[in-house]
């Protein structure tokens, strides 16, 4: 019995120093820089610390200018609407022709500014409901080609949306976002006979969501 | 099928059957609303003002202030006495309109105008609009570029829309056949994706993207509607507005869509005109003449139209920042307000005396829309009681 206990007690000693042995080398590997993913999605949610690097002013009465001001993280509550006078642009910049020439004609619907004016940019639901149909036609031609001539499915649906969001946000889109689009061309379009045509409302759904239409 | 709506439906069953035991008794007044009438509100906003010679005639007749006299008057009975220009208003609307005294205390324009909109952060029009209920997928709208004063925060799924073409508006809400509009079923479908793909973007930006989540909520709403049975040249005709003309650009097209969203279900429309701040106009030349050629030729229209349309409750009410003070037609500390609509008994609580200024006691901003909330038979008291209960019809 003596014997099994200073073998156990050995034993012990042993697995301590190897325990901290193993401690200096996970520390040691945490040390290394992140690698930062270059496909990730920037519209993620991301913790970022707030810092407070304004001057206090003061104003009439005492009152400090910053008071009731609220802090916010970075990043937070930063994206706008874009107005319509970028829309013509962006339109002929994702589609690679010029926007469709409906758009010209909903420039009321869209609150068009007068000259020398600024207002910011807000969106209704007839507006974004117009801006599907300015998308749409758009998409129309965008999809007028032996490219679309296949019916959607659940496996060419993920290649062309990948390629549709691409192309219109800039970025690679995540995958439940694919599948939204994989859902509307496949499932969404059935009353719909015309291979082009699904394409079409597939294209406008990702063309008229808010990671094109606001930035 | 909501909760809510399983909670107005009771609340309509109960006045149905509360209405119905009252009509064994006494039975309605002539042209009063049925409880299951729709309720539509529509409040015209002048902005800048509201010359008391409109509502409150017979206040300065005996001055001749404003250019009243006894012969440009218009007694409608019960004490009411109104300028000779609303005579061109229907028969309907002059047998079912009030002057309501709002004695706000408020003579600058910036504080006027919010405090008319809104109360402690939340908007009157929406708090109103959300209260009528209903299944329309707009319930709130704003007719052309003005916007109620004040913050606007959405009242649960209720926000405020602005309508400012009214073919677009059309087309979304089914009534046009235009080729290049998409599928309405697969347009729904398509609009669902892009609120999917958008869901992390609008969750970074809720504030400064609240417009776009209000908008595609309401508008994935509205296309799943039926399309509704729109005669979109015949409106075109009653109003006097050409086919083809599309923006909500002056009062005339702003009534034309008012009643385009009242017909579509909306609860709430707001209009607002300019050019009320009527300094100077010390014989009220200016603003009878603007509500005789700009104002009441299309809004005679939309009241000849609905205010006795079956199976509705449309209610109207003028308003304006306050009224125009003596001599100088300036900022008067009061308002008197119209109201016209199927709920409203002819008379007045907003006679002014011959200075313009409103009697101790008469009520606030705060029980005028409790009024408003009355008349278009909200089924709670969400303003409090409703102090004019001599002009209401019970």
């Amino acid at each position: 019995m003596k014997t099994f206990s200073l073998a156990l007690a050995a034993l012990l000693a042993l697995a301590g120093c190897q325990g901290g042995a193993t401690l200096d080398y996970k520390l040691m590997t945490m040390d290394e820089p992140d690698v930062i993913d270059p496909s990730e999605n920037p519209d993620n949610p991301v913790e970022m610390s707030a810092c407070d690097f304004g001057y206090g002013y003061e104003g009439f009465g005492g009152t400090r200018l910053e008071a009731g001001r609220e802090d916010e993280e970075v990043g937070f509550d930063r994206d706008r609407v874009k107005p319509y006078s970028a829309l013509s642009g962006e339109y002929a910049r994702v589609l690679g022709k010029a926007a469709p020439a409906l758009l010209g004609q909903l420039a009321s619907t869209f609150g068009q500014v007068p000259p020398r004016w600024y207002v910011e940019p807000s969106a209704t639901a007839v507006s974004l409901y117009s801006s599907m149909r300015v998308a749409f036609v758009g998409c129309l031609d965008f999809t007028n080609t032996a490219d679309f001539d296949a019916m959607p499915d659940a496996t060419n649906a993920v290649e062309k949306c990948t390629g549709f969001a691409k192309r219109f946000w800039s970025r690679s889109p995540d995958t439940d976002e694919v599948q939204a689009c994989v859902d509307v061309v496949v499932s969404g379009t059935n009353r719909e006979s015309a291979a082009r045509r699904k394409w079409a409302y597939g294209c406008a759904s990702v063309l008229s969501s808010a990671p094109f239409l606001t930035f | 099928m909501s909760s809510n709506f399983s909670r107005r439906s009771l609340l309509q069953g109960a006045a149905a059957m509360a209405g119905a035991a009252a009509l064994g008794r006494a039975g309605t007044a002539f042209g009063q609303s049925a409880v299951t009438d729709k309720p539509a509100l529509l409040v015209v906003m002048l902005n800048g003002g509201y010359n008391s010679l409109f509502c409150s005639h017979d206040s300065f007749q005996g001055t001749g202030a404003f250019g009243c006299s006894a012969g440009n008057g218009l007694a409608l009975g019960n004490d009411l006495v109104v300028d000779g220009t609303f005579g061109s208003m229907p028969a309907f609307a002059k047998s079912h309109m009030a002057s309501v005294g709002i004695r706000h205390g408020l003579t600058a324009h910036e504080a006027a105008q919010p405090s008319l909109a809104s109360m402690n952060g939340r908007s009157y029009h929406l708090m109103l609009a959300k209260a009528l209920g209903g299944e329309a997928a707009i319930k709130a709208a704003v007719v052309g570029g003005g916007q109620p004063d004040g913050p606007k925060p959405a009242e649960g799924d209720v926000s405020l829309q602005t309508i400012t073409d009214m073919r677009a508006t059309i087309a979304a809400l089914g009534g046009d056949i235009d080729p290049s509009v998409p599928n309405r079923e697969i347009a729904t479908n398509a609009l669902l994706g892009s609120t999917t793909m958008s869901k992390k973007r609008l969750v970074r930006s809720p504030n400064s993207l609240r417009s776009v989540k209000d908008g595609l909520d309401t508008g994935v709403e509205t296309l799943r509607r039926q399309g509704l049975a729109l005669d979109y040249p015949g409106l075109c005709q009653a109003y006097g507005v050409a086919v083809g003309t599309t923006g909500v650009n002056n009062f005339r097209t702003q009534m034309m869509a008012a009643e385009l969203m009242v017909q579509a279900g909306a609860n709430v429309v707001f209009a607002e005109d300019g050019g009320w701040d009527t300094h100077g106009d010390t014989n009220g030349n200016n603003v009878r003449d603007m509500m005789s050629n700009r104002i009441l030729p299309p809004l005679n229209v939309f009241m000849s139209r609905l205010l006795e349309a079956t199976g509705r409750n449309v209610t109207v009410a003028i308003i304006g920042d306050f009224a125009r003070s003596l001599p100088g037609s300036d900022h008067q500390g009061n308002l008197t307000a119209t109201v016209i609509g199927k709920n409203v008994r002819t008379g007045t609580t907003g006679k002014t005396s011959s200075n313009v200024a409103l009697p101790a006691g008469t009520p606030g901003i705060q029980q005028f829309w409790a009024y408003l909330a009355a008349v278009t038979r909200a089924p709670e008291q969400i303003f409090g009681a409703n102090p004019h209960t001599a002009i209401t019809l019970a």
